[in-house]
């Protein structure tokens, strides 16, 4: 979150993804660098176990939450 | 950033009422605290040359910052005596060197606990132990200077369980977890005679700890049988990354292994060329990763390095063996790193001094 905000300050789009367990902490990290409405892509948890077809599926999941993210503003 | 100004709080005049009021505010470990009292907080204070408004160490995610004054509070609140502060202040800034990486080793699921490893004469001159129960309850120094660290990084840098801290099971040691390096009847030099630091200064080692595991051994009598147990320990594969390890060997096994004449340098050598797993149990395990091997394996890998073997570490350099505990028992431990790679470096100070500072 604190790198995804830093490329932002910087006037460059970035996208932060996030799995659910730690929205709570990524929220509360947003809210302390001043951006508590930072958007950033929500995935199920875990990632390091899943398979590559699993892999796959995800990451059109974030696909398709981030692009509206990095299109808006 | 400080997370709030200092600012005086009234409580009614009685102890109890303050240490509730503590708890209401959040401010403890699950456990009492002592309230941080002016007077002690100015006591303390009295041990750094620093102004109160001095910055020992700031958050890299959030930018949360450690005063001079909010350590001192929260070492009160630990049940440190005064003279303990010069190795919270240092042990703080241990952890504030990048390459500790101390957001992630406190926040990481991981669970792991900032050992301080405390070697040199102010193990004497505040009463630390070095001695029987090393790890254990019973010393006031150990115990509180090891709590102020977490209490700092719970209420300075919000460090909080279920918000910013998100161990998934935790661990004892992140109530406290300081010990000192026992110098009676220690063969070996000491930690801080190995960093180079000048004659008569201590110094704090901090290393992300992510557990303890104790290493019986009481039939083997040679170095080879007493370090195999320990190198075994930290191969288990629960345990096994390229990560750091802490060693620490009771006198007992110090004893059979310098005995033989085997110097720290050759302890390291030893364990380092044991902890190590087949690739294919790596696999077996679902734990191997190529890059982990290709940067164990390089062109620059340490001639003790084997072939379709998966060490602990990367040199024996990265295995810190010190000595500490009671004079009876064939129990020594092994302290596994946090993250599964090299995600945190432990870090060095000198305790009360200022070497090669800016």
């Amino acid at each position: 979150m604190h790198d995804g905000i830093s490329f932002e300050q910087l006037g460059k789009r970035a996208i932060v993804l996030c799995t659910e367990p730690f929205e709570v902490t990524a929220r509360n990290i947003a809210r302390m660098l001043g951006l508590p409405d930072y958007p950033f892509v929500r995935l199920e948890h875990p990632i390091g176990s899943r398979t590559a077809p699993e892999i796959r599926d995800l990451a059109t999941v974030a696909y398709d939450q981030a692009l509206p993210i990095l299109l808006e503003g | 950033m400080p997370p709030t100004a200092a600012r005086i709080h009234e409580v009614p005049d009685d102890p109890l009422a303050a240490i509730d009021y503590c708890f209401e505010q959040g401010w403890t470990d699950g456990l009492p605290v002592v309230p941080p009292d002016v007077g002690r907080v100015a006591a303390m204070m009295a041990f750094e040359g620093r102004p109160a408004e001095a910055v020992l160490a700031a958050h890299p995610a959030t930018g949360l910052e450690c005063t001079v004054h909010a350590a001192a509070v929260n070492a009160v609140m630990a049940g440190c005596k005064a003279e303990y502060f010069p190795v919270v202040v240092a042990a703080l800034e241990a952890m504030a060197e990048p390459g500790f990486n101390f957001h992630g080793s406190t926040a990481s699921t991981g669970g792991s606990a900032p050992l301080l490893v405390v070697s040199g004469p102010v193990i004497d001159d505040i009463q630390m132990n070095a001695d029987v129960n090393l790890f254990g309850p019973g010393n006031r120094a150990n115990n509180t200077i090891g709590r102020a660290i977490r209490l700092i990084l719970m209420n300075v840098f919000q460090m909080v369980p279920g918000l910013s801290d998100k161990s998934t099971q935790g661990q004892p040691a992140k109530f406290s977890f300081c010990i000192a390096e026992r110098q009676r009847g220690n063969p070996w030099p000491l930690l801080v005679e190995d960093l180079d630091y000048p004659p008569g200064v201590s110094s704090v080692t901090v290393f992300a700890g992510g557990g303890f595991c104790n290493v019986e051994n009481h039939g083997g009598n040679t170095p080879e049988q007493v370090l195999g147990s320990v190198a075994d320990a930290m191969a288990n594969y629960g345990c096994i990354t390229l990560g750091q390890s802490v060693v620490v060997l009771a006198p007992e096994h110090v004893r059979i292994v310098a005995g033989a004449g085997w110097s720290k340098a050759e302890v390291r050598e030893y364990l380092f060329a044991r902890a190590a797993r087949p690739v294919d149990g790596m696999r077996a395990v679902g734990k191997y990763r190529q890059r982990d091997y290709d940067r164990q394996h390089g062109s620059d890998a340490h001639p003790l390095v084997a072939d379709a073997m998966m060490h602990r570490g990367l040199t024996p350099d990265d295995i810190l063996v010190v000595m500490g505990g009671g004079d009876a028992g064939g129990h020594s431990c092994f302290i596994p790193s946090w993250s599964r790679a090299r995600s945190s470096i432990m870090q060095s100070k000198p305790i009360g001094v200022c070497i090669d500072c800016d």
